[in-house]
């Protein structure tokens, strides 16, 4: 039993299922994402619930990232104040979706790139909806058929509608329904979650899909440097500068 | 006289109108006592921002009681954006899914519950869900009228800090300023807990001079799987 072996080939597998089905979907994505950034505005990110926040994070002020981005990392809705906390209330907290689309001001010709694997969380569907009603563009990175074969209704957004339904644009990432992808005998449950790794990669092929479309059309996109070598914070500064105030993560 | 003169006039003053509350924190303190006295813990939750910084006076400071569980959350921290946590206090269930959080509180033992805003819907929430829970309910908030009193009386036990928030306050070109609520409500955790320290042994107490001393560490080890925010 080579676990790790087994780990590797499997998330390489749905990988290869992406790669296949939904190379249209992340041009349709990188399009729209690079007229916004060409607008003059940021790209949204947000990863609404739990670990889905890390989603988000990992595009916060990262070496060779697209620097063009607005990670919304709220601390309610993330694991850093309470794994438990989050889980079993603050996602389902009804207006909390929308308070935190109003708190960054997220408004007509914005573009929020949501991510959530499961894709059933009731502030995310609620955040979508907010988002859509004030005319940003949603795209999302989700599985649906996860999201398609949860049924606890206590565990959903009150219209009963997922994340991949309330999305102009959706990217699948095939999380399996479960999340857990390995398994062996006389271990009773599956072990292994691959959501919050698919859900990552795809977001960082769909920022490389928009950084090169945003050179294709003569605009060279800002990325970090590494604040960690010589001059990094300096050569950050000015871009800094620019988004601080807007960027609350940051 | 100046403007600062007349903010210290009055805050003075509402200090000196929580000595009239002396019954009910006398009260207080005893349930506050005999709960450490037999290995329970005393919770504290302020829920608006302002009464969420008052609620760490009671918390890990010198001369203090050791036995207190705060209950935090970034929806009531302004530092986790001033505008986003006033928008919080009016998200229903927001309260009593943190409540629920805090799974560790036994029926029985004491909530402190502070408030600024004391017609809140969190608040509200709080009160009801504490109650729910099987705690004894000790609210520390000024009523701003009749009505908002007999809500607040629905607690085990009010303690009326005998200062709104829209009272004693001055003018600033036009605009109300300089409440002495904060100053009112606070002092009114401080008397509680000097008159609850009264009632138990040293050992109940932090010690340290400005901040709990590095001596303490033992202190720490024995509540820190207890307390959530030690």
């Amino acid at each position: 039993m080579q676990a790790s072996v087994d780990f590797i080939e499997a998330v390489q597998g749905l990988l290869d299922q992406v790669k296949t089905t939904q190379t249209q979907k992340f041009d349709q994505a990188a399009e729209i994402l690079s007229e916004v950034v060409m607008d003059g505005r940021l790209i949204y990110l947000w990863g609404p619930g739990g670990h889905s926040s890390i989603f988000a994070e990992d595009a916060l002020y990262r070496k060779g990232e697209l620097a063009a981005v607005c990670p919304i990392c709220d601390p309610s809705i993330s694991l850093s104040h309470g794994g438990a906390r989050e889980i079993n209330g603050m996602e389902r907290v009804t207006g909390y979706g929308k308070l935190i689309i109003e708190y960054h001001g997220i408004a007509k010709g914005d573009a929020v790139v949501l991510g959530s694997a499961y894709g059933i969380n009731p502030v995310a569907i609620e955040g979508a909806l907010e988002c859509r009603r004030r005319g940003a563009t949603v795209i999302s990175i989700t599985s649906p058929s996860f999201s398609d074969q949860s049924s606890f209704g206590g565990a959903k957004h009150g219209s009963g509608k997922s994340l991949y339904q309330v999305s102009d644009l959706y990217i699948d990432s095939f999380v399996p329904y479960g999340d857990a992808i390995l398994e062996y005998e006389g271990m009773g449950k599956k072990i292994s979650p691959v959501a919050t790794i698919m859900q990552a990669i795809l977001l960082k092929a769909l920022m490389a899909q928009t950084m090169v479309r945003l050179h294709e059309k003569g605009a060279t996109p800002f990325t970090w440097t590494n604040s960690l070598q010589e001059g990094g914070i300096e050569a950050n500064r000015s871009y800094m500068n620019k988004i601080w105030g807007k960027v609350k993560s940051m | 006289m100046s403007l600062m003169q007349d903010y210290l006039k009055n805050a003075v003053a509402a200090l000196e109108r929580v000595a009239d509350a002396q019954a009910e924190l006398e009260a207080a303190s005893r349930l506050l006592a005999d709960t450490i006295e037999a290995g329970g813990l005393v919770h504290i939750f302020g829920t608006d921002p302002h009464a969420a910084a008052i609620q760490d006076e009671f918390f890990f400071k010198p001369g203090g009681l050791v036995a207190v569980s705060p209950l935090y959350d970034p929806a009531f921290s302004l530092s986790h954006g001033a505008y986003r946590s006033a928008m919080c206090q009016s998200l229903d269930q927001l309260t009593p899914a943190i409540l629920d959080y805090y799974e560790y509180m036994k029926p029985g033992e004491p909530i402190l519950l502070l408030t600024l805003s004391p017609k809140s819907l969190v608040f509200a929430q709080a009160l009801e869900k504490a109650a729910a829970l099987g705690l004894k309910t000790i609210v520390l908030a000024s009523p701003e009228d009749e009505e908002n009193r007999k809500q607040l009386s629905a607690a085990d036990c009010l303690i009326d800090a005998r200062c709104p928030a829209g009272a004693h306050c001055l003018e600033v070109k036009s605009v109300t300023a300089g409440s002495p609520a904060g100053c009112a409500l606070s002092a009114c955790l401080t008397c509680l807990s000097l008159l609850t320290a009264q009632r138990l042994g040293e050992e109940q107490l932090w010690r340290g001079h400005g901040l709990v001393g590095a001596d303490q560490a033992p202190v720490i080890k024995e509540y820190i799987e207890r307390i959530r925010h030690l």
